[in-house]
């Protein structure tokens, strides 16, 4: 039982919504900035920076501070919809916005965290391209 | 005759889906002849959570609802199945046959509750069936009850007066009474879901400084009549609940050492924060 498609655990509805056939990773965002963006609950939202572009679906929640997006980083998928580490990820993959660095200078570990990132509505066209060298 | 029941206490429930995948578990690719046949691996929520937030920064709660096959004692599933595809066990047990129910979709549109989904490949209504294969074998405790960390759960083999005495002590209620369905899933402290609350932050001046103001005592007032009280917490902020949503005309009194202050609100569907108030002398 995981995160991989076809998993009964894609119904849990704080972890992944059914939309146009595919199951998406759910952000919490909060209402000012989804209402700032025009989102409203299960819409599409891009969620990208220089390192990476993943769509997910908004849950629009009072319980985060406005300017802060929350996912679980439990993705088991990466479906880009063109060259991969080059294109938009459909599967969830939030780390991919994390930095690539390792945790410690001599450690194996890699550094999730808080980063920074933009929130918009996902159009389902992608024009991203990354700005940090893969 | 003693029959079954289920307990849901709201106040207890933080969403951590052990039921929900407890369910799954004991139903999906598995066959319970004369109960259920197999649950599809997604798409089919035979015990579901909803998820309602109250209020607005920064008194903010987020409640969880378990929903399910209510196995109603007057339950619109019966009627609407024909040849006998939806009973009523004597122990109180909704069943719907996997063999009667083939084809029959009207019982899935016949639950008020959109307790029952249909599995497209084997052309069924299905629902929880109360774990009753189980039951059967001996087993006093539903998989839900079993796997719950936080004991949301009861399931109890009762009289019916029994429970009406039960249901009545611990005000237990039931899922959209107005509907006359009659269910045995009763839930303890629902108003967490149907009802709202109204928060607020009590300050006091201390020597020209603004303090939190603790242990004020806070009442709420509609038409005169009190409907509502409760006493700041070490942060000043106070939360009284079981008020209905949409409804106008309240008065707010604090009173404590440092003075006492008032307000008037209306409450619109949802809960409301009514801010900082602060104490004054006299």
């Amino acid at each position: 039982m995981g995160d991989h498609e076809g998993s009964t655990v894609n119904d849990i509805r704080e972890h992944r919504v059914l939309k146009d056939g595919r199951y998406y990773l759910v952000a919490r965002m909060s209402r000012p900035d989804a209402e700032a963006r025009g989102v409203k609950d299960d819409d599409l939202v891009r969620i990208w920076n220089q390192r990476a572009s993943i769509v997910c679906a908004a849950q629009v929640t009072e319980r985060l501070r406005p300017g802060t997006v929350s996912t679980y980083t439990g993705s088991a998928r990466y479906e880009p919809v063109g060259e991969p580490g080059r294109s938009t990820d459909l599967g969830g993959c939030v780390n991919m916005l994390n930095s690539k660095d390792s945790i410690t200078k001599k450690g194996h570990g890699m550094q999730p965290n808080a980063v920074l990132v933009q929130v918009e509505k996902w159009t389902g066209v992608d024009t991203w391209q990354p700005t940090e060298a893969l | 005759m003693a029959k079954w029941n289920l307990i849901v206490d709201l106040a207890r429930c933080d969403n951590c889906r052990l039921c929900f995948l407890a369910v799954k578990d004991e139903y999906i690719g598995n066959d319970h002849p004369g109960v259920s046949a197999a649950q599809p691996v997604l798409g089919h929520n035979w015990l579901d959570i909803k998820r309602k937030e109250r209020g607005t920064y920064p008194i903010v709660q987020a409640r969880f609802l378990p929903v399910m096959c209510n196995h109603c004692d007057d339950a619109p599933c019966i009627k609407a199945g024909r040849d006998g595809a939806v009973r009523k066990r004597e122990d109180g047990i909704v069943i719907i046959d996997p063999e009667k129910s083939k084809g029959q979709k009207q019982i899935v549109e016949s639950c008020p509750y959109g307790a029952i989904s249909w599995n497209d490949e084997l052309q069924i209504p299905q629902a929880w069936p109360f774990d009753a294969h189980l039951l059967d074998e001996g087993w006093t405790r539903t998989r839900g009850e079993q796997a719950c960390p936080t004991q949301v759960f009861r399931t109890i083999k009762v009289e019916d007066a029994e429970m009406r005495r039960i249901q009545a002590e611990e005000g237990l209620e039931v899922l959209q009474p107005e509907l006359g369905t009659k269910p045995r899933v009763y839930y303890k402290n629902l108003h967490m879901i149907t009802k709202c609350f109204v928060g607020g932050t009590v300050v006091k001046h201390v020597k020209g400084v603004e303090e939190c103001a603790a242990g004020v005592e806070v009442v709420v007032e509609k038409d005169g009549r009190e409907v509502g009280r409760a006493t700041t917490d070490t942060f000043g902020e106070f939360v009284v609940d079981k008020l209905e949503p949409n409804s106008r005309g309240y008065h707010l009194k604090a009173a404590g050492p440092a003075g006492r202050c008032s307000t008037q609100f209306d409450l619109p569907e949802e809960s409301r924060y009514l801010g900082v108030m602060t104490l004054t002398e006299g």
